[in-house]
């Protein structure tokens, strides 16, 4: 298991989840947009940064082939950057979980 | 082409002032191309009215790894207009206002990165300053307090006729005007730094905070040349009471 950490950010969340399959970094910008409906648009600074921090951390790879001209290259989630992705939603679940239980059950007390 | 292009000169304090003066020259129609060295001429072409965003950022990457991010941003339909070492890395980008919204940095961690740098760069300068100040007032009150008369005066010639002697005093009063703009830039970074971590603690979300931004890097600029003027002036006098 990769080195333990408490939460994803949104934004390295829907990075790693754009990349479950080979995408160009800049294609990233445009998946993420269509998965969150227009809220999220990652600045460019932003996604560089982040592709640099995940590759570090090995949560990700380049994809070796054909478009690895400078900038172009491709990106996929690795075995490690999976169960990361994967620790995440059972967070989530969680946080869901326990905030539907308390706030839609007091919401109901009060009418 | 060059006689329905625009020239503007203009020196701004504050980058974010800057970048929202440019993104109103394209609202009325004009696209920034190029920037004049010392970042204090703005060159322009006619474009649509709000054809462009434009967004400036300090890259503190170098080399291969600039190219990378230039590179990387070009393919995200992203323009780079310019990127000079003379204007401490500021750089200019633009994209199509026609592709929706537009920023470099979304994220907290992105905008702390951003600023740390500069917090780093005016603090250093700042203090650099402040120690040296320091040593040459330790040095006057030797000169002054420790020695006779006799060796104080061969002291006191000795240090005026030599070229450090010129240098110091333009040195001196050129700090009294920069150091304290170093130190207090220096510490607003600082406090936007501290107050992103602080943000960051409660939430990742960048739309409440404002985007304060970078200033005053064309003080480095001319800081840079007067120093050199200093030191060729330093030299020249320097040499002449020596003959």
């Amino acid at each position: 298991m990769p080195n333990s950490i408490n939460a994803l950010t949104e934004t390295i969340f829907y990075i790693l989840l754009s990349m479950t399959e080979p995408l160009h970094g800049y294609a990233v910008v445009q998946k993420v947009k269509d998965l969150s409906d227009g809220r999220v648009v990652l600045g460019t600074g932003t996604l560089y940064g982040a592709i640099e921090n995940l590759m570090k951390k090995g949560w990700i790879i380049e994809v070796p082939g054909k478009n690895n001209v400078r900038g172009k290259k491709e990106y996929r989630v690795t075995e490690d950057g999976g169960q990361i992705l994967k620790r995440e939603l059972n967070r989530l679940r969680e946080l869901v979980k326990n905030g539907e239980l308390i706030l839609e059950n007091s919401g109901g007390n009060r009418k | 082409m060059s006689d329905k292009n625009k020239v503007i000169r203009k020196a701004f304090a504050d980058v974010q002032k800057e970048e929202t003066w440019i993104n109103e020259q394209c609202a009325e129609g004009w696209a920034l191309v190029k920037i004049g060295v010392g970042g204090l001429k703005f060159m322009f072409e006619p474009c649509q009215p709000g054809e462009y965003i434009y967004r400036t950022e300090i890259v503190t990457l170098s080399g291969q790894k600039k190219k990378d991010y230039f590179g990387f941003s070009e393919n995200a339909g992203v323009e780079l207009i310019t990127n000079q070492w003379w204007n401490m890395g500021l750089t200019y980008f633009r994209k199509k206002a026609s592709d929706g919204p537009f920023e470099l940095y979304s994220d907290v961690d992105g905008k702390i990165r951003q600023h740390g740098p500069l917090r780093n760069l005016y603090l250093f300068a700042g203090w650099i300053f402040i120690v040296l100040y320091i040593l040459s007032a330790i040095n006057i009150f030797m000169d002054i307090l420790l020695f006779d008369a006799t060796f104080k005066s061969a002291m006191a010639s000795y240090l005026w006729n030599t070229v450090v002697a010129k240098y110091n005093l333009v040195f001196h009063v050129f700090g009294l005007i920069v150091t304290p703009l170093f130190l207090s830039l220096g510490y607003r970074y600082r406090r936007n730094v501290k107050h992103l971590k602080e943000e960051k603690e409660i939430g990742e979300e960048m739309s409440i905070m404002k985007r304060t931004k970078s200033g005053f890097r064309w003080v480095v600029f001319v800081t840079v040349i007067i120093f050199i003027m200093a030191f060729i002036l330093g030299i020249y006098f320097g040499l002449n009471s020596l003959q």
